[in-house]
């Protein structure tokens, strides 16, 4: 009797199991069912008759969906008859919820910025997303001519199969180089001593600022560099580093160089160790997390850092800002000085829209699109539109308004307008009609850019992956890129890095380094191919 | 022949020294944890009203530095957050009288020896405490069940905790004597009677425990939100917490550097205030909890 | 009638006779059919190359590849020891709530007892992350309470959040630090319902505090305390993904890379539905296999046991 009951319980826990496969992802691809009738080839209204799309798009934090406000965007939609269901996700959440998305077997209209989906989450479900080369040629003249006068706006977005999923932007007024040398002018102007420009120069600086109380507050509290998770990987800049996409890849004499098994990178290391044992390098950089380095930053009672690399000299000072200024990259070792950043500057993005397979407009969407690509349009989905934050003036230039009472000018754009995100195109012939108060913000930047703007170094570029490597990469970054910081940690504190480096480097073998170096040497040299 | 009273007497002085020796150890004791649990819940409150700056670089010890009460202030801005506060105490309430009734009920038929095909249903429960489909195959579930985005899907689906079945289990089995049963047996009464009139009054105390992890376990939730809420009308507390203190995420690198300050100075300043304002209604439901502990059950109601 | 008739009439007569026990178990026992067990047929996620645009069913199998990729892998080993580490010190904390209760029960009931408990059952609310940032800030050897104490005797603080020996430590004793009190709770309700004419007995009988507690207290708090060991030992290998996160830094990654965290890490750069999949049920075997165990030695040496 028991036997039977076992039996019978075993029975139906299997029968819920198979009852649960029949609801597993039961996909809705219908390929669009085209009311095309209304549908117009050009001009306004795209379509006669409304439609509703639905669209994704992922904002930092809790940007919240403000920007649909935006007059621009708001003008477009009684313009253009689409109307616009937007769905604003969180990055703090949008890990899981993606996961589930993916799975759930349904995707929204059109997703927008490329915080949404990865190169690989594309790559590994390229199912759920249209392929747009023909939409790009038959209803998007502006993108059209955008790819024309800019090649690399095609570059970046054909994928290794060939085909265009993805639509890219370029942003205006970008500058070429990223993050920049930071220094402390009051205190070197207590001090009486000079912008640093070699690296000696900068020791010798970052030595007195230790020990000679800058800060006038007779209590040597003075931290010349501080970070926290990592040591600033900035610094080794002076040496020829510039990762700009932190993967620990370099162009060095024009070919892809791994450099965290270089001699660069172990001179760098050993020079940081030397500041990290006399106190210039906060001990607490590995440790403390960003709550704690801000509070340092803003130290309420006196400044306390002296050298950081940062956007610009007032991002991440308080009230301390105006002690600050950017000094132009420090020459290394070799004589150089080098700058990270890119030299056709920092303006260009992938994978700012996407229409999936579940988009039942696929034309008229393309046509939508298109309405971004153009200037005009472009900067008023950067900043605000016009007359909320930009100015248009008679002559045909553009300036950027006064934000409200006690906001900052950056949250300002954010609240407005897309910001970063989102299909835009600004030609390099359009930039100059923009003007941009050179004090603050975007036009601070530019300004500043100009001490970088010759060192700038060639980034490796913006690679995508096939699907067999995207199977290979996450287990062999996971195991060598925590290798390799564990081992920078241990150096820079504790020294001793000649006895070490080769059992590192026969280790990081081990690991599977050649492969990796390989799928990021393939990578390059597909997307070099790409005319 | 010594009389009752001396011996008495006697034994008391004996246990006099060496009982209130323990007590005063007993007492030491206290004192001294509570200054270590107090002192880092003394830091949160003056750290609510202290300049973050402050905080962060360790200048707040004893009293508050740089006084504000911007902590607070910021916090009467965003109106999610009395949003948040509705639907979690809506959750909380409604959540946990469904728990209790669904795992409290489990726990009581488990417990009994008498019930065919106990073991077999007791592996039924633990079961699914190992091995569950993982977070796609349930997200497809709760949606094919047309759950997805509503109240329900935050009381209902996952009320049973096997977890606490098991704790109430081995309460009743050895709390409720069984020869309680038998009695009410030969009274006529039915098992259900028996178990809302008799079983469920003497079970105050693991009543109160669950009911304090059920309900702690609705206010702290989040997660469930996450994956199964997409109108921001229905999110709970947590969940509109998190979103304005995780800010670990923005790059300052790519020019949205003041932004990020911003969300990072927000951040710090709500970080201790919101502790406060999101732990003190869960906390202040324990006393009511407590007195639950101290009745007892009246075993002697066998005996007769 | 046949022996087999006979047994079943038996057996339909016993369920019969306690229909109202099944009615309660009904609620839950449906709930678990439609939302537990309905999904689990997800659990094969880990057997194959699960691709989202394909389905569970629709992908492709890859028996156990993503099985052996993991055991392969350079972080297995130190993944799989941290967790244990952390995992076993952790258990190791098991009697002190226990200890807790039986001494906060030998108080006096006043408003300094009710105080008391409030007090130290507060912690378990703080949230993770806000605790992190308390201990960071304390352990500070620059500004921190831990580095002004040992200015105070001339000497330079250790960077205890930066050692890789300590860190199970550090992350232990905080979590007893938070969740004794709470975790007491349920003991002083099994030691509440204790007859107090025992005690008033033991009174009378001459028996110290000590006795007491030995021979009143412990044996009543047994049941409950054994039924919590058991199944905290299946959760054995489930050290907590948010926490260790949040402590862990490049300094002391080789004593802090837990499973969890390992397993984020593989997730960011391309989604690994199956690996992380095939992790967890590793995981769930392990911890089931020594929920078998456990519960087997404690059927045999005391009366105790989960089924």
């Amino acid at each position: 009797m028991k036997k039977a009951l076992l039996y019978l319980t075993l029975l139906s826990m299997l029968g819920s199991l198979l009852w649960g496969c029949s609801s597993d992802n039961k996909k809705e691809n219908a390929p669009g069912t085209n009311a095309e009738e209304s549908f117009n080839k050009e001009g306004l209204p795209i379509v006669n008759e409304p439609i509703t799309l639905d669209v994704l798009t992922v904002r930092w934090g809790n940007m919240g969906d403000s920007f649909t406000t935006n007059t621009w965007l708001q003008e477009l939609e009684t313009n253009s008859n689409v109307k616009i269901n937007w769905q604003v996700m969180s990055t703090n959440d949008w890990g899981e919820q993606k996961s589930v998305m993916l799975a759930s077997g349904k995707l929204p209209d059109v997703i927008i910025g490329n915080l949404s989906f990865e190169n690989s989450d594309i790559i590994n479900n390229s199912s759920y997303f249209r392929p747009l080369d023909d939409y790009i040629n038959e209803y998007m003249p502006n993108l059209k001519a955008a790819m024309e006068e800019t090649p690399m706006m095609k570059k970046i977005s054909t994928f290794p199969d060939g085909n265009i999923y993805s639509l890219p932007a370029r942003l205006p007024s970008r500058p070429k180089s990223s993050m920049q040398p930071v220094i402390n002018k009051a205190w070197l102007d207590t001090l009486k001593l000079e912008v640093p420009t070699t690296m000696d120069e900068l020791y010798t600086v970052l030595k007195a600022f230790k020990e000679e109380d800058p800060n006038g507050n007779g209590k040597q509290d003075e931290i010349p560099v501080s970070n926290s998770g990592d040591i600033d990987l900035h610094v080794l800049s002076i040496f020829g580093i510039t990762d700009l996409r932190g993967n620990n890849m370099i162009i060095k004499g024009g070919k892809p160089v791994y450099y965290p098994t270089s001699e660069e990178y172990k001179e760098g290391l050993k020079w940081m160790h030397k500041l990290y044992s006399e106190g210039i390098i906060d001990r607490e950089s590995f440790t403390q997390d960003e709550t704690m380095l801000s509070a340092k930053r803003q130290n309420p009672d006196a400044p306390l850092i002296g050298f950081s690399y940062q956007w610009t000299p007032d991002a991440v000072f308080g009230q301390w800002s105006d002690q600050y200024i950017t000094i132009p990259p420090i020459i290394g070792p070799d004589g150089q000085g080098y700058q990270m950043g890119e030299p056709d500057g920092l303006s260009y993005r992938r994978n700012e829209v996407l229409i999936t397979t579940f988009n039942k407009y696929p034309e008229a969407t393309a046509r939508w699109i298109d309405q971004f690509y153009t200037g005009e349009a472009s900067i008023q989905n950067f900043w605000g539109a016009i007359g909320t934050s930009i100015e248009k003036s008679d002559d045909g230039t553009y300036s950027l308004m006064a934000p409200p009472e006690g906001t900052s000018a950056d949250a300002w754009y954010w609240e407005k307008s897309l910001r970063d995100f989102g299909p835009k195109y600004v030609s390099p012939s359009f930039e100059e009609k923009i003007k941009l108060d050179p004090s603050t913000g975007d036009g601070l930047k530019q300004d500043l850019d100009k001490l970088g703007a010759d060192y700038v170094t060639v980034p490796f570029p913006d690679v995508m992956y096939t699907p067999e490597e995207y199977q290979e990469l996450p287990t062999l970054t996971a195991d060598i890129n925590s290798y390799i910081a564990s081992t920078r940690a241990q150096w820079v504190s504790k020294g001793d890095i000649d006895s070490n480096w080769d059992a590192y480097v026969k280790q990081l073998n081990d690991m599977g380094l050649p492969q990796l170096i390989k799928i990021y040497e393939d990578a390059y040299e597909r997307y070099m191919n790409v005319e | 022949m010594e009389g009752t009273a001396q011996l008495k007497a006697r034994s008391k002085r004996k246990r006099w020294s060496t009982d209130s020796i323990s007590e005063i150890m007993l007492y030491a004791w206290t004192i001294i944890v509570l200054i270590i649990t107090l002192y880092p819940l003394y830091f949160i409150v003056i750290a609510s009203f202290s300049d973050p700056y402050a905080v962060g670089n360790g200048q707040v010890w004893i009293f508050p530095k740089g006084f504000t009460l911007d902590g607070y202030k910021e916090l009467l801005n965003h109106s999610r957050i009395w949003i948040g506060y509705r639907n979690t105490i809506a959750y909380t309430i409604i959540g946990t009288l469904i728990g209790l009734a669904v795992n409290l009920s489990a726990a009581y038929a488990l417990s009994r020896k008498d019930l065919f095909g106990r073991k077999i249903l007791t592996l039924f429960f633990i079961f699914t405490m190992f091995f569950n489909g993982g977070l796609i195959p349930t997200f497809l579930t709760i949606r094919d069940f047309g759950l997805y985005d509503t109240f329900l899907v935050m009381v209902l689906p996952f009320a049973v905790g096997v977890f606490d079945i098991i704790v109430a289990r081995t309460f009743f089995q050895n709390s409720i004597p069984s020869d309680l049963w038998e009695a009410a047996q030969m009274d006529g009464c039915g098992n259900l009677r028996y178990y809302f009139l008799i079983v469920l009054p003497l079970s105050k105390a693991i009543i109160s425990v669950l009911a304090l992890w059920i309900a702690v376990g609705h206010w702290n939730s989040y997660f469930n939100a996450l994956i199964y809420i997409n109108n921001q009308e229905l999110y709970p507390l947590q969940l509109v917490l998190r979103n304005i203190l995780i800010t670990n995420q923005m790059q300052s690198d790519m020019g949205s550097g003041e932004a990020a300050q911003i969300a990072l100075r927000l951040a710090n300043m709500l970080r201790y205030s919101v502790i406060i304002v999101a732990t003190i209604p869960i906390m202040c439901v324990y006393p009511f909890v407590q007195k639950y502990f101290n009745q007892g059950v009246m075993i002697g109601a066998v005996k007769s | 009638m046949s022996q087999y008739t006979l047994r079943m009439k038996r057996t339909a007569a016993k369920i019969s006779k306690n229909w109202g026990l099944y009615l309660l178990l009904l609620p839950a026992v449906v709930l678990l059919i439609l939302f537990t067990y309905k999904p689990m047929y997800g659990v094969i996620i880990a057997f194959k190359d699960y691709n989202p645009s394909l389905g569970i069913t629709g992908s492709p199998w890859a028996g156990f590849k993503y099985f052996e990729k993991f055991f392969n892998s350079y972080q297995f080993e130190v993944t799989l020891k941290n967790t244990l580490y952390i995992s076993l010190y952790s258990f190791a904390t098991f009697p002190i709530p226990i200890a807790f209760a039986v001494l906060v029960n030998q108080m006096r009931q006043n408003v300094y007892r009710k105080f008391f408990q409030t007090v130290t059952y507060m912690p378990h609310f703080i949230s993770t992350v806000v605790l992190i940032g308390i201990m960071m800030i304390l352990l500070s050897p620059g500004n921190g309470l831990i580095g002004n104490i040992y200015r105070l005797f001339g000497a330079e603080a250790p960077n205890l959040m930066g050692s890789a020996g300590l860190f199970s430590s550090l992350y232990v004793w905080s979590d007893v630090w938070q969740q004794t009190g709470w975790n007491s709770i349920i003991y002083l309700a099994a030691l509440s319902a204790i007859n107090p004419n025992l005690y008033e007995a033991a009174k009378v009988d001459g028996a110290t505090r000590w006795q007491t507690v030995r021979h009143i207290d412990l044996p009543m708090l047994m049941p409950t305390a054994i039924t919590l060991l058991i199944l905290r030992v299946g959760g054995l290998l489930g050290v907590g993904f948010e926490k260790v996160f949040l402590m862990q830094n490049n300094l002391n990654i080789s004593g802090s890379e837990v499973l969890s965290t390992y397993v984020y890490k593989i997730g960011l750069l391309s989604a690994q539905y199956s690996f992380s999949s095939a992790i967890n049920l590793f995981n769930t075997v392990i911890n089931l296999i020594l929920l078998i165990i456990v519960n087997q030695i404690s059927k045999k040496y005391s009366e105790n046991s989960i089924w």
